[in-house]
């Protein structure tokens, strides 16, 4: 499941970090909104541009989802840690997140963008 | 040693290590070539004046936004023989703050790592071995508390001394080398949750977070108002009128009253006496304007904003409304410029750089001169219509709020360019360290004082040419049939759509007389709100957008302006 589905206030491991480009599909799969509205969203939001746009990243065998990947990285998310969701804004919103005694605000495409698994007690 | 350099996470309390380090003078710059800031300070050490570099806050050295890559060229510009680089580290966030510290130890440079916010740990249940960790980095770490100052002392005395680690980190064993870290250095047990850390929960709860925020806006937009209309009452007001206007007096005197020069620096004398806001002189409203109108409203609010900045609300309210500001092709943080142009619209115009793409600081600028109305214009508005009760107050207010939501959602479309999504840290909720504070209002206020007083200067001088030589005259003579034709107003309400380009509430101010109807009213006091910024608004802009996009966005507002006008005069 992804972020979106994830249940509130459980731990959560991430199992893996899509990239956003494929969130239209993630997010309709999710319930949230018609398939062409969730594909111009990603067209304003300039999801996957860094990808399509240069030709160098691309040749070095550097997979779509790279940026999102780093971005996370940077603030500690990345596979294989543990995270916990503490809300969801209504309407497609941001998803807050906890991981460590850090709080990230994420939008809603890139919380699609993250596959993650219960933890078993 | 002539050049300290301090780089951290963002919200790690890098500026309160800075004010600690630093003298009074501060310099912001903008890096050469980007809108990115960053403070420059000096301080002694040994007697010999050092450089502080305040870089922006960065994640890691692979940036991925441009006040990140303005961070990687500082450190990548330090000359290693004269550069010290203090790493500050929020210590209730080890594991994050280490990957960045890693990858700076291993660039070679002599490098002291500060572990900030020491006595927070201990309320969280997490210990941390400082000297272990300084053994296994190979530098030297100093726990710190900025706000009390505890350990800066220390900090002063290591940089004297400070060495290149001999850490080098492999980058595909990243986390598991930091994993090892934290297991000799960190402890950490079960905490329960304090007051604040319950007050964070509920300040960004999807239904509770609501009127939070319109109680913490309500009061802050009070606040700001008390100040700004206290100082200007008690402070600037009998300065300008007891102390100003005699010696300009004077000089209208010895330039007996009239004449060209007269009136370029003195301007038209109302009964006899200097009214400014009226005159129009370069010496009386030019500087009354921007000096005891606007400056105490840009203090006041400055003040608040940047308690609510350090405090960690401003996130808080980014994320509550994200949803809504991205209808309009802008991320949460587009709330900012919208609340400060209620204020005054220049401070709104400079916080567009908080936004990160050209769209979205494109469609904030033009939204907010277009649809918010500054302080002063509101009450002009109360002032003309108020008398109407809400038949004369909600068609203008309403109509702003519509023009507002209707054209955000058409620049969304249309202008090009990307909005980002939210992605954001949200830090927890600190008490600001007030010396910090007050240093940051100084430098903005500094900043107006240099960058925009002397284009409110130059507007004043161009328009008092223009009346002086009879262009305006002429302009209304040409453009007064065409524009009482669309919006339904007589001619000499022309004279107001001129003024009102300097001076909004004056312009309101001056349907007055005209004996106009409600509908004329609403027609006007909208138009004028819309078609164009008032002058230190419009300098403002052109430096934040450049010439260009500003002249769209002067197009944008004219022809909005017109429209709404006329679809106002059809329905009155």
């Amino acid at each position: 499941m992804n972020l979106i589905e994830a249940k509130q206030n459980i731990d959560l491991k991430v199992v893996k970090i899509k990239g956003e480009w494929r969130a239209h599909e993630n997010l309709r799969h999710s319930g949230f909104g018609s398939h062409w509205r969730a594909r111009r969203d990603i067209r304003h939001k300039g999801i996957g541009r860094g990808w399509r746009e240069h030709k160098d990243i691309r040749d070095k065998g550097i997979g779509r989802g790279w940026r999102l990947q780093k971005k996370l990285e940077n603030l500690g998310i990345r596979e294989g840690v543990v995270i916990r969701k503490v809300s969801q804004q209504a309407f497609r919103g941001p998803v807050i997140i906890e991981i460590g005694n850090t709080r990230v605000a994420i939008g809603c495409f890139m919380a699609a963008a993250i596959k993650v698994e219960e933890i078993e007690k | 040693m002539k050049r300290i350099l301090l780089m951290g996470n963002p919200n790690v309390g890098k500026s309160a290590i800075f004010t600690r380090l630093t003298n009074v003078r501060v310099i912001v710059s903008n890096y050469p070539g980007t809108t990115v800031e960053f403070t420059r300070g000096a301080m002694r050490l040994n007697g010999q004046k050092v450089e502080v570099i305040d870089a922006p806050g960065t994640y890691s050295l692979e940036p991925m936004v441009p006040a990140e890559k303005v961070a990687v060229q500082l450190l990548q510009e330090s000359d290693p023989e004269e550069t010290v680089i203090i790493n500050i580290i929020d210590s209730t966030n080890l594991e994050r703050n280490l990957n960045l510290t890693l990858q700076i130890l291993s660039k070679g440079l002599p490098t002291i790592v500060v572990l900030n916010f020491w006595d927070e740990i201990a309320h969280r249940g997490i210990s941390i071995k400082a000297n272990k960790l300084s053994d296994l980095l190979d530098a030297r770490v100093v726990p710190t508390v900025a706000i009390t100052g505890m350990g800066i002392k220390e900090l002063k005395e290591s940089l004297i001394n400070a060495g290149p680690s001999s850490f080098r980190l492999q980058e595909d064993s990243k986390w598991i080398t930091i994993g090892k870290i934290l297991n000799e250095t960190q402890t950490a047990k079960h905490h329960h949750h304090t007051l604040l850390q319950g007050l964070q929960e509920v300040s960004t709860h999807p239904v509770a977070g609501f009127p939070i925020a319109i109680i913490v806006l309500f009061v802050s937009f009070f606040i700001i108002r008390f100040i700004g209309e206290g100082l200007i009452s008690w402070i600037f007001n009998p300065l300008f009128e007891k102390l100003w206007a005699p010696v300009l007096m004077k000089i209208s005197v010895l330039l007996n009253h009239s004449g060209f020069w007269h009136d370029i620096f003195i301007g038209k004398l109302v009964n006899g006496e200097i009214d400014f806001f009226q005159s129009f002189g370069i010496l009386s409203t030019g500087l009354y304007i921007p000096i005891a109108a606007v400056l105490p409203y840009i203090f006041s609010f400055y003040l608040i904003l940047s308690f609510l900045e350090d405090s960690g609300y401003l996130p808080r309210l980014a994320i509550l409304l994200d949803r809504l500001m991205h209808q309009i092709g802008i991320h949460g943080m587009g709330i900012i410029p919208m609340m400060l142009g209620l204020g005054c619209n220049v401070p709104g115009a400079l916080a567009t750089r908080i936004m990160e793409t050209r769209k979205e600081r494109f469609i904030s600028a033009t939204i907010m001169a277009i649809a918010v109305p500054c302080m002063a214009q509101i009450a002009m508005v109360f002032g003309l219509l108020g008398k109407f009760g809400f038949k004369g107050l909600a068609p203008v207010f309403g109509t702003l709020f519509v023009v507002w939501l209707i054209l955000g959602k058409i620049m969304s479309i249309f202008v090009r360019g990307e909005s980002p999504e939210i992605f954001t840290e949200i830090p927890p909720y600190r008490f600001p360290y007030f010396t910090s504070l007050f240093k940051k209002v100084w430098m903005r206020i500094y900043w107006f004082l240099k960058e925009a007083l002397p284009f409110v200067l130059i507007g004043v001088f161009i328009v008092n040419l223009l009346y002086s030589l009879g262009i305006i005259d002429f302009l209304s003579r040409i453009f007064g049939p065409i524009i009482s034709r669309i919006l339904g107003l007589p001619s000499a309400a022309i004279a107001a759509l001129l003024i009102g380009f300097l001076r909004k509430d004056v312009a309101i101010g001056m349907l007055a007389p005209l004996g106009l109807s409600i509908g004329q009213l609403v027609t006007a006091s909208v138009v004028l709100t819309m078609y164009f910024p008032c002058v230190a608004t419009f300098v403002v802009l052109i430096k934040e957008l450049g010439f260009l996009d500003m002249l769209k966005a002067a197009i944008i507002m004219i022809l909005s302006a017109f429209f709404v006008g006329w679809v106002l005069n059809l329905i009155y």
